[in-house]
């Protein structure tokens, strides 16, 4: 069958994803001098990574124990499930029965510390309304004006321009056959799809993408997520993952547009023909949420950690 | 080049899927579920508007022969089971279920099902529990509006009863797990208030 996507397509990827902000990022942050030389460019992320990798998991071991760091119900929460241990066995006793295994059962070592809940609380709700208010209604427009074959083909000319960034993080992570592959889908959608437009390489050759980003490497190295941030435009991160953004900044073609004007156009475009694909899933997932912030929350570690183990 | 092109797609597109040797069983049951689901959202029968009621609880029905709702909302609560008692429990099952068919049958009615594919990519048999609950994770991969979604379904077979879905995950995340992580923070809230907040949610 010829349906064969790219595999970038995430249903989650307005509020999760690593890519689509990027666009706004990259168009929104006066990284001026940073786009000019690749030198300085360079230099700062080794800086900012390297501080990242000490101090990264050093935040984490330190937010476990200063009192007040935390959210104050994690202790609570400890406490709690100890207590309560003895219960499991209890009910029909059905609960014994470790169907979920010890996937989900969350220790304090699993679960993501949020010391700037308000911080982010506030930013979430931006995000939100931004969402309902422009991102959407503008998407919406857009849609309807745009022929679908257009549509797919300017996500496959996005995917395809961020050939850099899959390649080198499928190398820093030892995927050699996926590099491999990613330099062949980059070749042949090039030349053969106009630039990317069309996706030959996976249609006529299966030949898959691998979304690895900067975030994912770290993540593969070890790292540990630090702590969990929301991000103005760019919706749910960690520590990790914002400092990995940076390095894919770089890796981005489209930061090293000389023109500004083009840059913000394109980085736009991009944005709002994906959001154009998954209307209405944000809503979907907000709708069957008891405490959407939570929800959100959950959903972008579990994703993420789905990622990394891939 | 675009000769080429047209003839290796079309023989792509003529080469029929290879079957596999043997399937295994909870990937059956799982594939007549969601068949049995999908031919009734392509039923014309259902398709106006005045079926809509009708269309919705014939998908419930169908929905609550494969899934385990029962077995979600334990998942759900997590810590907080214990504290429900029995009759809190059925309140809790019945709310819960309908909560997560309202949500996903709402997004299912205005959506158009034509381009709706799935393939089966992965079946892998896991360890069983303690007391012999057989488990599976099927993995399958969604194509719908030209969006592809990873969808991997954890099936369960207690001793005597047959293969039902315990949890599903949407590009990894798991539901239950989440709806999990939304209750860990609740032990203060009784469970009424909980039940309640569920009720309350439904009729939005």
């Amino acid at each position: 069958m010829n349906s064969k996507q790219i595999k970038s397509e995430k249903s989650l990827y307005f509020i999760c994803s690593k890519y689509g902000y990027n666009s706004l990022f990259r168009s929104t942050l006066p990284l001026s001098i940073l786009r000019r030389s690749p030198f300085f460019a360079i230099i700062f992320f080794l800086i900012v990574s390297a501080t990242m990798a000490v101090a990264g998991n050093s935040v984490v071991v330190a937010a476990d124990h200063l009192p007040g760091v935390t959210q104050p119900y994690e202790n609570l929460i400890a406490a709690a499930d100890v207590q309560s241990s003895d219960d499991l066995e209890g009910g029909n006793g059905l609960y014994s029965d470790d169907l979920y295994g010890d996937e989900y059962i969350k220790t304090p070592d699993q679960s993501v510390a949020d010391p700037l809940y308000w911080f982010n609380y506030a930013i979430f709700s931006f995000n939100d309304k931004l969402y309902f208010w422009v991102l959407k209604p503008v998407a919406r427009g857009y849609r309807f004006i745009t022929p679908d074959p257009l549509r797919a083909g300017l996500r496959n000319f996005f995917h395809n321009s961020l050939f850099p960034l899959r390649f080198v993080n499928n190398l820093l992570q030892g995927k050699g056959d996926q590099a491999v592959s990613e330099v062949k889908s980059f070749v042949i959608n090039t030349v053969g799809g106009g630039l990317g437009f069309a996706t030959p390489a996976q249609y006529v050759f299966g030949i898959n993408t691998y979304n690895e980003d900067m975030g994912q490497t770290f993540g593969s190295y070890s790292v540990k997520e630090g702590f969990y941030l929301v991000l103005p435009l760019m919706g749910p991160s960690t520590l990790r993952d914002t400092v990995g953004s940076v390095g894919d900044f770089f890796l981005s073609p489209m930061t090293y547009i000389e023109s500004t004007e083009l840059a913000v156009g394109l980085g736009t475009l991009d944005r709002i023909n994906d959001v154009s694909f998954r209307i209405g899933d944000y809503e979907a997932l907000k709708k069957a949420a008891l405490d959407p912030y939570i929800s959100i929350k959950d959903a972008y570690i579990q994703m993420r950690r789905k990622q990394i183990q891939e | 080049m675009k000769k080429i092109m047209t003839v290796l797609l079309g023989i792509l597109l003529l080469t029929p899927a290879v079957p596999k040797a043997a399937d295994l069983e909870p990937e059956i049951v799982l594939r007549n579920g969601v068949n049995a689901i999908i031919s009734v959202l392509n039923d014309p029968a259902f398709a106006s508007a005045n079926q809509k009621d009708a269309r919705k609880e014939l998908l419930f029905n169908k929905a609550e022969s494969v899934f385990d709702f029962n077995e979600f909302s334990r998942g759900a609560l997590g810590r907080n089971w214990g504290r429900f008692s029995e009759n809190q429990r059925t309140e809790f099952i019945k709310h819960f279920s309908r909560l997560i068919a309202n949500t996903y049958i709402a997004k299912i009615d205005d959506e158009n099902f034509e381009d709706l594919k799935i393939t089966y990519t992965k079946t892998e048999m896991l360890d069983a529990t303690k007391s012999g609950i057989e488990r599976a994770d099927i993995a399958t991969d969604v194509f719908h509006n030209k969006v592809m979604t990873p969808v991997n379904y954890r099936m369960m077979k207690k001793k005597g009863g047959e293969w039902k879905i315990y949890d599903v995950k949407i590009e990894g995340v798991s539901l239950v797990g989440n709806y999990r992580e939304q209750y860990r923070t609740r032990f203060n809230d009784s469970p009424d208030k909980i039940i309640q907040e569920i009720k309350e949610k439904i009729s939005q």
